[in-house]
Protein backbone atom coordinates (compact mmCIF):
# COMPACT_ATOMS: atom_id res chain seq x y z
CA UNK A 1 0.00 0.00 0.00
CA UNK A 2 2.03 3.81 -0.74
CA UNK A 3 2.08 6.13 1.82
CA UNK A 4 -0.74 8.44 0.66
CA UNK A 5 -3.21 5.43 0.97
CA UNK A 6 -1.87 4.62 4.15
CA UNK A 7 -1.61 8.19 6.01
CA UNK A 8 -4.96 8.65 4.38
CA UNK A 9 -6.74 5.40 6.10
CA UNK A 10 -4.73 6.02 9.43
CA UNK A 11 -5.38 9.49 9.81
CA UNK A 12 -9.30 8.69 9.27
CA UNK A 13 -8.87 6.11 12.18
CA UNK A 14 -7.09 8.74 14.52
CA UNK A 15 -9.38 11.69 13.53
CA UNK A 16 -12.27 9.00 14.52
CA UNK A 17 -10.76 7.89 17.70
CA UNK A 18 -10.44 11.62 18.76
CA UNK A 19 -13.87 12.06 18.10
CA UNK A 20 -15.09 8.63 19.71
CA UNK A 21 -13.46 10.13 22.89
CA UNK A 22 -14.91 13.50 23.29
CA UNK A 23 -18.43 12.34 22.05
CA UNK A 24 -18.40 9.35 24.69
CA UNK A 25 -17.22 11.72 27.69
CA UNK A 26 -17.56 15.64 27.75
CA UNK A 27 -18.69 16.55 24.22
CA UNK A 28 -21.50 15.36 21.79
CA UNK A 29 -22.10 14.76 17.81
CA UNK A 30 -18.50 16.07 17.48
CA UNK A 31 -16.84 15.15 14.44
CA UNK A 32 -13.15 15.95 13.86
CA UNK A 33 -11.78 15.16 10.09
CA UNK A 34 -8.76 14.72 8.50
CA UNK A 35 -7.70 17.21 5.61
CA UNK A 36 -5.25 15.95 3.19
CA UNK A 37 -3.58 17.53 0.46
CA UNK A 38 -4.28 15.36 -3.21
CA UNK A 39 -0.95 16.24 -4.43
CA UNK A 40 0.58 12.76 -3.22
CA UNK A 41 1.33 14.89 -0.16
CA UNK A 42 2.60 12.30 2.83
CA UNK A 43 1.27 15.49 5.63
CA UNK A 44 -2.33 16.68 6.14
CA UNK A 45 -4.08 17.81 9.36
CA UNK A 46 -6.84 17.03 11.77
CA UNK A 47 -9.13 19.77 12.80
CA UNK A 48 -12.68 20.37 13.62
CA UNK A 49 -15.31 22.07 11.42
CA UNK A 50 -12.76 21.97 8.54
CA UNK A 51 -14.69 21.66 5.13
CA UNK A 52 -13.13 21.49 1.45
CA UNK A 53 -14.22 25.47 1.34
CA UNK A 54 -12.63 26.45 5.10
CA UNK A 55 -9.84 23.88 5.39
CA UNK A 56 -8.38 26.00 7.75
CA UNK A 57 -10.95 26.75 10.27
CA UNK A 58 -10.63 27.24 13.67
CA UNK A 59 -13.33 26.57 15.42
CA UNK A 60 -13.27 24.90 18.71
CA UNK A 61 -15.51 22.44 20.19
CA UNK A 62 -18.08 23.62 22.11
CA UNK A 63 -17.69 21.35 25.56
CA UNK A 64 -21.16 20.57 26.53
CA UNK A 65 -23.35 17.14 26.42
CA UNK A 66 -26.88 18.45 26.75
CA UNK A 67 -28.61 21.56 25.47
CA UNK A 68 -27.00 23.70 28.03
CA UNK A 69 -24.38 26.70 26.70
CA UNK A 70 -21.09 25.21 27.20
CA UNK A 71 -18.21 25.75 29.65
CA UNK A 72 -15.96 26.20 27.70
CA UNK A 73 -13.92 25.02 24.45
CA UNK A 74 -11.40 23.41 23.25
CA UNK A 75 -9.33 23.34 20.11
CA UNK A 76 -7.85 20.19 18.59
CA UNK A 77 -5.50 20.62 15.55
CA UNK A 78 -2.77 17.57 14.69
CA UNK A 79 -0.16 17.80 11.78
CA UNK A 80 0.20 14.38 11.05
CA UNK A 81 2.59 12.49 8.67
CA UNK A 82 3.62 8.57 8.20
CA UNK A 83 6.64 7.92 10.34
CA UNK A 84 10.30 7.81 8.87
CA UNK A 85 9.76 4.38 8.03
CA UNK A 86 6.46 5.12 6.57
CA UNK A 87 4.58 3.02 8.01
CA UNK A 88 3.26 4.34 10.88
CA UNK A 89 1.55 7.98 11.67
CA UNK A 90 2.57 10.38 13.86
CA UNK A 91 1.66 13.67 14.97
CA UNK A 92 4.16 16.45 13.31
CA UNK A 93 3.21 19.14 15.58
CA UNK A 94 -0.48 19.60 17.49
CA UNK A 95 -2.18 22.44 19.26
CA UNK A 96 -4.37 21.13 22.07
CA UNK A 97 -5.95 24.34 24.18
CA UNK A 98 -8.29 25.26 26.26
CA UNK A 99 -10.60 28.15 25.80
CA UNK A 100 -12.98 30.18 27.79
CA UNK A 101 -15.12 31.43 24.52
CA UNK A 102 -15.55 30.45 21.31
CA UNK A 103 -13.35 33.45 19.68
CA UNK A 104 -10.53 32.24 21.26
CA UNK A 105 -9.46 35.64 22.66
CA UNK A 106 -9.93 33.70 26.37
CA UNK A 107 -7.09 30.90 26.46
CA UNK A 108 -6.84 29.08 29.47
CA UNK A 109 -3.78 26.57 28.86
CA UNK A 110 -2.56 25.15 26.08
CA UNK A 111 -0.96 22.02 25.15
CA UNK A 112 1.84 21.95 22.26
CA UNK A 113 3.72 19.25 20.88
CA UNK A 114 6.40 19.91 18.13
CA UNK A 115 8.38 16.45 16.98
CA UNK A 116 11.12 18.75 15.14
CA UNK A 117 12.63 20.90 17.69
CA UNK A 118 11.70 24.76 17.91
CA UNK A 119 14.63 26.72 18.62
CA UNK A 120 14.53 30.31 20.90
CA UNK A 121 16.28 33.10 20.07
CA UNK A 122 19.54 31.16 21.54
CA UNK A 123 19.38 28.97 19.19
CA UNK A 124 18.03 26.07 22.37
CA UNK A 125 15.19 23.96 21.76
CA UNK A 126 12.07 24.43 24.05
CA UNK A 127 10.68 21.13 25.05
CA UNK A 128 9.02 19.02 22.30
CA UNK A 129 6.12 19.05 24.43
CA UNK A 130 5.02 21.73 26.69
CA UNK A 131 2.24 23.63 28.22
CA UNK A 132 1.06 27.49 28.11
CA UNK A 133 -0.46 28.59 31.15
CA UNK A 134 -2.18 31.65 31.43
CA UNK A 135 -2.68 33.91 33.83
CA UNK A 136 -2.28 37.49 35.55
CA UNK A 137 0.16 38.19 38.36
CA UNK A 138 1.83 35.26 38.88
CA UNK A 139 5.55 34.39 40.78
CA UNK A 140 7.08 33.50 37.12
CA UNK A 141 6.60 37.05 35.86
CA UNK A 142 8.34 38.30 38.94
CA UNK A 143 11.52 35.87 38.36
CA UNK A 144 11.56 36.48 35.09
CA UNK A 145 11.99 40.55 35.49
CA UNK A 146 14.92 39.77 37.75
CA UNK A 147 16.20 37.70 35.11
CA UNK A 148 15.27 40.11 33.30
CA UNK A 149 13.72 37.67 30.12
CA UNK A 150 11.31 39.43 28.28
CA UNK A 151 8.98 36.44 28.33
CA UNK A 152 5.65 36.68 30.98
CA UNK A 153 3.04 34.53 32.32
CA UNK A 154 1.57 32.17 29.56
CA UNK A 155 4.62 32.74 27.04
CA UNK A 156 6.86 30.32 29.05
CA UNK A 157 6.88 26.58 27.53
CA UNK A 158 6.46 24.40 30.87
CA UNK A 159 7.92 20.81 29.79
CA UNK A 160 5.63 18.19 29.58
CA UNK A 161 6.61 14.95 29.56
CA UNK A 162 8.67 14.79 26.16
CA UNK A 163 7.62 12.91 23.22
CA UNK A 164 6.61 9.29 24.81
CA UNK A 165 5.34 10.48 28.14
CA UNK A 166 3.34 14.07 27.25
CA UNK A 167 0.24 14.77 28.22
CA UNK A 168 -2.61 13.36 25.95
CA UNK A 169 -6.61 14.52 25.43
CA UNK A 170 -7.33 11.26 27.88
CA UNK A 171 -5.74 13.17 30.97
CA UNK A 172 -7.10 16.85 29.65
CA UNK A 173 -10.80 15.46 29.65
CA UNK A 174 -10.17 13.80 32.66
CA UNK A 175 -8.54 17.00 34.30
CA UNK A 176 -11.97 18.83 33.37
CA UNK A 177 -14.32 16.05 34.65
CA UNK A 178 -12.42 15.27 37.60
CA UNK A 179 -12.08 18.84 38.66
CA UNK A 180 -15.57 19.79 38.51
CA UNK A 181 -15.22 22.32 35.60
CA UNK A 182 -17.74 20.63 32.60
CA UNK A 183 -20.89 17.88 32.59
CA UNK A 184 -19.83 14.78 31.55
CA UNK A 185 -21.55 11.39 30.30
CA UNK A 186 -22.30 8.56 32.96
CA UNK A 187 -19.75 6.43 31.30
CA UNK A 188 -16.78 8.86 30.70
CA UNK A 189 -14.19 6.94 32.87
CA UNK A 190 -14.48 3.64 30.42
CA UNK A 191 -13.78 5.24 27.76
CA UNK A 192 -11.02 7.67 28.83
CA UNK A 193 -9.55 4.21 30.11
CA UNK A 194 -10.03 2.55 26.78
CA UNK A 195 -8.28 5.11 24.58
CA UNK A 196 -5.19 5.89 27.42
CA UNK A 197 -4.82 1.80 26.92
CA UNK A 198 -4.87 2.35 23.12
CA UNK A 199 -2.45 5.42 23.21
CA UNK A 200 -0.19 3.86 25.59
CA UNK A 201 0.22 0.70 23.29
CA UNK A 202 0.59 2.79 20.44
CA UNK A 203 3.46 4.46 22.51
CA UNK A 204 4.48 1.41 24.02
CA UNK A 205 5.22 -0.06 20.82
CA UNK A 206 7.10 2.83 19.22
CA UNK A 207 9.06 3.40 21.82
CA UNK A 208 10.36 -0.44 21.55
CA UNK A 209 11.25 0.06 17.66
CA UNK A 210 13.00 2.90 18.46
CA UNK A 211 15.17 1.18 21.08
CA UNK A 212 15.27 -2.54 20.55
CA UNK A 213 18.16 -3.15 22.12
CA UNK A 214 16.78 -1.84 25.73
CA UNK A 215 13.42 -3.80 25.14
CA UNK A 216 15.57 -6.75 24.38
CA UNK A 217 17.73 -5.94 27.49
CA UNK A 218 14.83 -5.54 29.79
CA UNK A 219 13.19 -8.91 28.78
CA UNK A 220 16.57 -10.76 29.44
CA UNK A 221 17.04 -9.17 32.71
CA UNK A 222 13.59 -10.20 33.99
CA UNK B 1 -23.56 33.06 -20.14
CA UNK B 2 -21.26 30.43 -20.62
CA UNK B 3 -19.07 31.95 -17.63
CA UNK B 4 -22.13 31.82 -15.78
CA UNK B 5 -22.89 28.33 -16.77
CA UNK B 6 -19.43 27.12 -15.81
CA UNK B 7 -19.59 28.94 -12.12
CA UNK B 8 -22.75 27.27 -11.36
CA UNK B 9 -21.62 23.70 -12.16
CA UNK B 10 -18.30 24.60 -10.64
CA UNK B 11 -20.95 25.86 -7.48
CA UNK B 12 -22.36 22.57 -7.93
CA UNK B 13 -19.92 21.04 -7.92
CA UNK B 14 -18.88 22.24 -4.59
CA UNK B 15 -22.09 22.30 -2.90
CA UNK B 16 -22.14 18.34 -4.20
CA UNK B 17 -18.80 18.09 -2.36
CA UNK B 18 -19.84 19.34 0.55
CA UNK B 19 -22.83 17.29 0.73
CA UNK B 20 -20.07 14.30 0.25
CA UNK B 21 -17.42 14.94 2.57
CA UNK B 22 -20.38 15.26 5.52
CA UNK B 23 -20.33 11.43 5.12
CA UNK B 24 -16.62 11.34 5.29
CA UNK B 25 -14.19 11.97 7.83
CA UNK B 26 -11.26 12.54 5.31
CA UNK B 27 -11.23 16.07 3.05
CA UNK B 28 -9.83 15.42 -0.08
CA UNK B 29 -7.82 18.95 -0.75
CA UNK B 30 -6.56 20.81 -4.30
CA UNK B 31 -3.94 22.83 -4.29
CA UNK B 32 -7.06 25.20 -5.58
CA UNK B 33 -8.73 24.39 -1.74
CA UNK B 34 -5.71 24.87 0.06
CA UNK B 35 -5.04 28.82 -1.74
CA UNK B 36 -8.66 29.68 -1.44
CA UNK B 37 -8.13 28.19 2.49
CA UNK B 38 -5.47 30.08 3.40
CA UNK B 39 -6.80 33.36 1.60
CA UNK B 40 -9.72 33.21 3.75
CA UNK B 41 -7.93 32.55 7.03
CA UNK B 42 -5.27 35.00 6.27
CA UNK B 43 -8.58 37.84 5.11
CA UNK B 44 -10.09 36.33 8.73
CA UNK B 45 -7.06 37.75 10.71
CA UNK B 46 -6.74 41.02 8.69
CA UNK B 47 -2.98 40.37 8.12
CA UNK B 48 -0.85 38.87 4.74
CA UNK B 49 1.45 35.83 4.96
CA UNK B 50 4.52 38.21 5.19
CA UNK B 51 3.07 40.08 7.88
CA UNK B 52 2.34 36.75 9.53
CA UNK B 53 5.77 35.38 8.89
CA UNK B 54 7.50 38.59 10.69
CA UNK B 55 5.02 37.99 13.61
CA UNK B 56 6.28 34.78 13.64
CA UNK B 57 10.13 36.00 13.30
CA UNK B 58 9.68 38.14 16.30
CA UNK B 59 7.34 35.45 18.31
CA UNK B 60 4.97 38.05 18.64
CA UNK B 61 1.45 37.73 17.32
CA UNK B 62 -1.64 40.58 17.65
CA UNK B 63 -3.86 37.92 18.47
CA UNK B 64 -4.03 34.46 19.40
CA UNK B 65 -6.16 33.60 15.72
CA UNK B 66 -2.82 34.96 14.31
CA UNK B 67 -0.93 32.64 16.13
CA UNK B 68 -2.84 29.93 15.27
CA UNK B 69 -3.00 30.52 11.55
CA UNK B 70 0.36 30.51 11.39
CA UNK B 71 0.73 27.17 13.07
CA UNK B 72 -1.75 26.19 10.01
CA UNK B 73 -0.22 27.76 7.32
CA UNK B 74 3.74 27.77 8.00
CA UNK B 75 5.73 25.29 6.06
CA UNK B 76 6.74 24.39 9.19
CA UNK B 77 6.08 25.24 13.09
CA UNK B 78 8.66 28.64 12.94
CA UNK B 79 7.26 29.13 16.61
CA UNK B 80 5.27 28.23 19.06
Amino acid sequence: MSKTADLDRKAREFADDISDLLNRTIARGVRLRFNMPSDKSTEGWVGYQTTRQRPRSLVPIPITIGRAPPRCYLLILHRVQMDPEGAHIATASSRVELHLTEDLQTPIARYDYNREPVLNDRGIPYPDAHIHVHGTGSAIDLLAEKAQVRRRGDGFHWPAGGRRFRPTLEDIVEFLIVEGLVQHHPSWHQAVEEHRARWEETQLRAAIRRNREIAIDALNSD
Amino acid sequence: MTTTTARSQAEHSDLLSDLQEDDDTVIYLTDEDIRRGDELALKEIGMTYGELEACAQADEFPTHKARLTWFLLAPRVENC
